[in-house]
């Protein structure tokens, strides 16, 4: 599958359109090489969404198009409904209750239960003068686990084993081979079970698919003989453009010691830099310092701490891993210097932020903090992924009641357990400077900093659902990152209680 | 979506063929109105698909049923309609019955 241009169909908010949007879905799902029981998920979604839309989100009963679009990509499809009835909240939709559903017989919420349960994502969009957005997200399932080994052997390699192995083993590092899709999500395997947390990894046909759209960019150490030692990859985020992401680092078990990754990560930089990109980020994990160093070695610098990003993941042979979720220290790299333009932080917040630009080596500007507000609705996206209970409210731009949104939009996602909140806060907007305190005083506190290409950078600040960080398990790789980690621990309100 | 009645000893099968959707719902809304004290059985085996609007046909049948004395019980659910009834809790009210006979059965003890 490629990715290409979305498809439209554009129908009345009328319900009597359903069998044409059935047959628009069924149609293109097939194309996407959806099995029939899959395709009928995506219409179960779809018709929940539509009905949703038809009959609350146009209360005056007034006839009005509703804009309905496909994507395929890679990993399956994307279907957004645009459409310009009323705003809505979707954190006030009611929840379904199966005990007052068994205990009485009424039901709420069906719909809305029915619509997520069928597809990997769901993310609603307030568009401001352009009206809603819903967009469901559905991944093709493979079968991926048919095509994966069984389990390896339960003994670690001993240090010798390792040493030896260590001594001479020629190879060499080039991109990916499509037929070695499967050699990679074996090595994932290998070294992390199945705890890696990007999944499509474990998917050979994702990771050929995925490579072959461009948005994973595969390197492999290899023998002369075919055998592949290690794995990396650039992941490249249409959310993020122009950031290649460094990571899905894996090597084999018994293989370590060879400096696959500085061979690879050498490549891959010097990758990143030919295709144009403006900036590598790598998220390196905090039980061990290892790819943090390789960060540093090639030039990054930390940009924020992100706790409790990722559930725990399963080190094969590294034995600092920790079956606790998982904090990530971020790095970033610039490909040249920016120039400086106006930013919006916090007043308590600009030294750190201060020392986190210069590392990056841009020197900020930071405006003097004042209070007007823009006209424009807000523009706040909620993106949240189940697998790892953690959602991210991203404000592109506040309104006048975007900290009532913020603190609705955060119980309802502590309700629902997700474990971590980012809320992510355009420096560009001056609402970021004044609204910052506010947040805090919900239980958000300081995580860093997100560069973007456009400029329109973002701090970062997160919020911990009933969550005790243990702070001295945070292995950190430099003197900056235990700067970063010190300054996070004392803004983390709940560790200061303790 | 297409429904059939049939009298087994007194026990009402009413058999869905098809989608039970926002469109069709009305359908059987329509259809089972009328029952209040009977025994129904839903034979659903040939029911490929049913959306929130038809749960909520069923739901109001259940209620109407057991508020005039009758009662309701399922039977031949499969794919992505068993799902659905799973995942939505309509197991935990419903008596669920692998075939049409079982069902049956059930029903005229």
């Amino acid at each position: 599958m490629q990715a290409q241009a979305p498809i439209t169909l554009i129908v009345p908010n009328d319900l009597s359109y359903l069998s044409l949007l059935n047959a628009f879905v069924e149609d293109l799902a097939q194309r996407a090489s959806f099995s029939p029981k899959e395709i009928l998920q995506v219409q179960l979604s779809a018709e929940e969404t539509f009905a949703n839309i038809v009959e609350h989100d146009f209360p005056d009963g007034r006839l009005s198009p509703v804009e309905i679009l496909w994507e395929a990509n890679a990993l399956g499809m994307t279907l957004r409904f645009r459409h310009k009835g009323q705003p809505f909240d979707p954190e006030l939709f009611p929840e379904l209750d199966r005990q007052e559903l068994e205990e009485k017989l009424v039901v709420q919420g069906l719909g809305t239960f029915l619509m997520k349960q069928m597809v990997d994502e769901v993310q609603y969009n307030n568009r401001g003068y352009d009206g809603q957005e819903v967009v469901l997200v559905k991944h093709v399932a493979t079968p991926a686990e048919a095509a994966l080994p069984a389990p390896p052997e339960t003994a670690l390699p001993s240090d010798e084993h390792k040493a030896s192995v260590a001594e001479v083993i020629p190879y060499t590092v080039r991109p990916l081979k499509i037929e070695e899709s499967v050699e990679v999500a074996r090595l994932a395997y290998h070294a992390y079970s199945y705890s890696y947390p990007y999944e499509h990894i474990y998917y050979p046909d994702r990771v050929k698919a995925l490579n072959a759209e461009g948005t994973l960019a595969s390197f492999v150490a290899v023998t002369d003989d075919g055998e592949i030692l290690s794995h990396a990859a650039m992941v490249y985020d249409p959310n993020w453009p122009g950031v290649a992401e460094l990571g899905v680092a894996f090597t084999k078990t018994t293989r370590r010691g060879l400096g696959c990754f500085n061979r690879i990560f050498e490549d891959m930089v010097a990758a990143s830099r030919a295709r144009g990109d403006f900036a590598r980020f790598l998220s390196g994990v905090t039980s061990h310092p290892y790819s943090q160093k390789t960060a540093l070695r090639y030039g990054m610098n930390e940009c924020a701490l992100l706790l409790s990003k990722v559930p725990a993941i399963s080190f094969q042979n590294i034995r600092e891993g920790t079956p606790e979720r998982e904090h990530i220290m971020a790095f970033f790299e610039f490909d040249s210097p920016r120039p400086a333009s106006p930013l919006h932080a916090p007043t308590h917040h600009q030294e750190m932020l201060g020392r986190l630009y210069r590392k990056l080596g841009c020197e900020p500007r930071f405006e003097e903090a004042r209070a007007a507000l823009s006209n424009m609705p807000s523009e706040i996206d909620v993106s949240t992924n189940p697998a790892s209970m953690v959602a991210i409210i991203d404000v592109e731009r506040a309104g006048r009641n975007t900290v009532d949104e913020i603190r609705l939009t955060l119980r309802r996602l502590c309700i629902s357990r997700f474990e971590t909140v980012f809320l992510e806060l355009n420096l560009h907007d001056p609402a970021t400077a004044t609204h910052c305190e506010a947040y805090e005083e919900m239980g958000f506190f300081f995580s860093g900093l997100m560069p973007r290409e456009d400029g329109s950078d973002r701090l970062i600040l997160q919020f911990l659902n009933n969550q005790r960080v243990n702070y001295d398990a945070i292995r950190v790789a430099s003197d900056f990152g235990q700067e970063l980690l010190d300054y996070v621990k004392q803004k983390d309100r709940s560790h200061a209680l303790l | 979506m297409q429904t059939t009645v049939q009298d087994h000893s007194g026990i009402t099968v009413l058999s869905l063929a098809g989608r039970l959707d926002a469109v069709t719902s009305p359908d059987f809304e329509r259809d089972s109105a009328s029952y209040s004290r009977e025994r129904v059985v839903l034979d659903l085996s040939r029911l490929e698909y049913v959306s929130s609007a038809g749960l909520r046909i069923i739901l109001a049948l259940a209620k109407q049923l057991k508020t005039g004395g009758g009662s309701l019980s399922v039977a031949g659910l499969d794919g992505i309609v068993k799902d659905v009834f799973e995942m939505s809790g309509f197991d935990s009210f419903l008596p669920l019955y692998p075939t049409i006979d079982a069902a049956l059965a059930a029903s005229a003890t």
